[in-house]
């Protein structure tokens, strides 16, 4: 708390904590990417080798040979970012539109956007289903892309609506006495200006692009993402988990997500603190 | 003169308001179509019977499905473990979530570390965490169980083949993904409090549990009441930790109300009831927000 309370008996007590939270949090990380090096067969053993004997990447090769890893990690980037930047287009402009012009119909418009954020996936997916695949959108990419953009809508509107508003009319005002256009003005003046915006979105929405397993599951088949394909990787007897590529699998997805969170970590935070407030 | 100018105001207000619309139109076609249209479809579906497996012609029902919803024991089965792991996550999460939040506002040299700690179980998928979870809660080879008998030799637990344990892990596979989330949004409120009230405190000779009691806690508790209308929302619609680590076994005993909804439209194919579940689920949902709304207003009220 407070830098006047700071004494060394609290200070330890302090670190014993933060230590047991780390271990609490950290092994089982750790002991997936154990699993993940460890033969198949080595896994099967009790009690449990937390330092694999023989220590081999098999698991991993198996992963890119036989279960197509390239083309999950390929799809599943494909579709986050393409999602991620279609999200930003759209919702850019929404917010430019709701917060520069008011009137009773645009408030209720933002206020039913916001709102549907409480709208859980289990309670849409079966209508959603049935018109994606009435449309043609069923298991392709671009439908996929379509249903992550718009999951990403409702957070994305908070955070840049929040920042809009911040932004003095008087910037566009003198942009429009110097006679640029709309395009111009959106572009060279008002974009550039809610960077911090645009990077907090982007980070949070990469994040729950990574987490989304429901909508891959429910409106694609052929297609697999990575959170997806982790659930259908095949296993001998057809009933337990094949825990050797389960864990690999598991680390590919964990450990760009470790180095990303630890690299923005201030901003990730800062992004979830502004988001929540909020809504 | 003067009238000319005022239609000429008008209608540039009016061409303004056009170009919003039309700004702001993609957003609402995607939004629109993906769940104002849904909602809607459901509420029309929960009274027809549409049973994929028999015909796929909808016939009217009327309340049928509602009153089938009290009469199913798999339902009542749903029902009730939704209540519990709602009411033990919640609680628990307030609890640990509050403790962890104060934590992380902690001026020390490992600051920046625990934050990067506490980001990664937020940050990865439930599905990762609820297979990783799958094995170990295993009995022979899970790491849990292989830790418990380092201390207690001999212990064996099959913690997914038993309806209460299964419970508790589903429960605590939660905790460990979502408290850290629930401290993050609880530490935005803590931030908010200036440090001046602590040192008044601390000059007046508060102790600690004071402290926290008439200063730190006054001034998060709408956050805390916010995060619980939340994680309740968020708790009473998780699908993701049953479908990866129970699939709602053993028995039905972990199918989460969202769980049992997929499973009777996309598997059972019985789509008007499950319709009808849904709507419920969407009004509970609903009476719950309102309500904690009502209920933060008061506290607000209360405190100034």
């Amino acid at each position: 708390m407070h830098a006047l309370r700071r004494s060394p008996g609290f200070r330890i007590y302090i670190w014993i904590i933060t230590l047991s939270l780390s271990c609490i949090i950290l092994f089982p990380i750790l002991w997936i990417f154990t699993s993940s090096i460890t033969p198949a067969g080595e896994l099967f053993k009790s009690p449990v080798d937390y330092i694999p004997k023989h220590p081999t990447f098999e698991n991993y090769r198996q992963l890119i040979r036989d279960c197509g890893l390239a083309s999950k990690f390929g799809y599943t980037m494909v579709i986050s970012f393409s999602a991620m930047f279609l999200n930003l287009m759209i919702c850019l402009m929404a917010a430019y539109g709701f917060s520069r012009h008011k009137s009773r119909g645009l408030s209720i418009a933002f206020a039913l956007i916001v709102f549907s954020i409480l709208v859980p996936a289990v309670v849409k997916a079966r209508p959603l289903f049935t018109f994606i695949r009435a449309v043609g959108l069923y298991d392709t990419v671009p439908g996929l892309i379509i249903l992550y953009t718009s999951n990403l809508i409702p957070f994305s509107m908070i955070i840049l609506s929040n920042f809009l508003n911040d932004i003095p009319m008087a910037i566009d005002e003198a942009a429009e006495i110097d006679g640029v256009t709309m395009l111009q003005k959106l572009m060279f003046i008002i974009f550039p200006l809610m960077r911090p915006a645009i990077a907090t979105i982007l980070m949070i929405n990469f994040i729950n692009c990574l987490n989304d397993l429901f909508t891959p599951l429910f409106y694609a088949s052929r297609i697999q993402t990575l959170s997806v394909a982790i659930t259908t990787l095949p296993s001998v007897d057809g009933y337990s988990i094949p825990w050797e590529l389960v864990s690999s699998m598991g680390w590919v997805i964990i450990l760009p997500i470790i180095i990303f969170v630890s690299i923005f970590e201030r901003q990730i935070m800062d992004g979830i603190m502004a988001g929540g407030v909020k809504a | 003169m003067k009238e000319t100018l005022g239609t000429h105001t008008m209608n540039s207000r009016r061409r303004k308001l056009k170009i919003a619309w039309m700004f702001v139109l993609p957003v609402l076609i995607i939004r629109g179509f993906t769940t104002l249209y849904p909602v809607l479809s459901i509420l029309k579906n929960s009274f027809y019977e549409i049973r994929l497996m028999k015909s796929p012609i909808p016939k009217f029902v009327g309340f049928a499905n509602f009153i089938r919803i009290f009469t199913d024991p798999k339902l009542l089965a749903s029902i009730e473990f939704t209540l519990v792991f709602t009411v033990s996550s919640v609680s628990m999460l307030i609890i640990m979530g509050t403790l962890l939040s104060l934590l992380l506002n902690t001026q020390f040299a490992g600051k920046k570390f625990l934050r990067t700690i506490v980001l990664i179980p937020w940050a990865m998928p439930m599905v990762v965490v609820g297979r990783a979870a799958r094995w170990a809660f295993n009995d022979q080879f899970g790491f849990i169980n292989d830790l418990m008998r380092r201390i207690i030799p001999g212990f064996h637990l099959d913690w997914l083949m038993d309806v209460s344990t299964a419970r508790m892990a589903v429960i605590s596979v939660d905790l460990w993904k979502n408290v850290p989330y629930f401290a993050i949004l609880c530490l935005a409120a803590l931030q908010f409090i200036s440090d001046d009230i602590y040192e008044a405190a601390y000059m007046d000779g508060a102790t600690r549990i004071q402290t926290f009691l008439f200063i730190t806690l006054p001034n998060i508790m709408k956050t805390i009441l916010t995060l619980s209308i939340f994680f309740t929302i968020w708790r009473i619609t998780s699908y993701d930790i049953v479908y990866a680590m129970t699939s709602g076994g053993p028995a039905d005993s972990t199918s989460l109300l969202a769980y049992r909804i997929m499973t009777e439209s996309f598997t059972n194919l019985n789509v008007g009831y499950a319709s009808a579940i849904a709507v419920v689920l969407f009004l509970v949902m609903a009476t719950i927000s309102k309500g904690g709304m009502k209920l933060i207003t008061l506290v607000d009220k209360g405190g100034n």
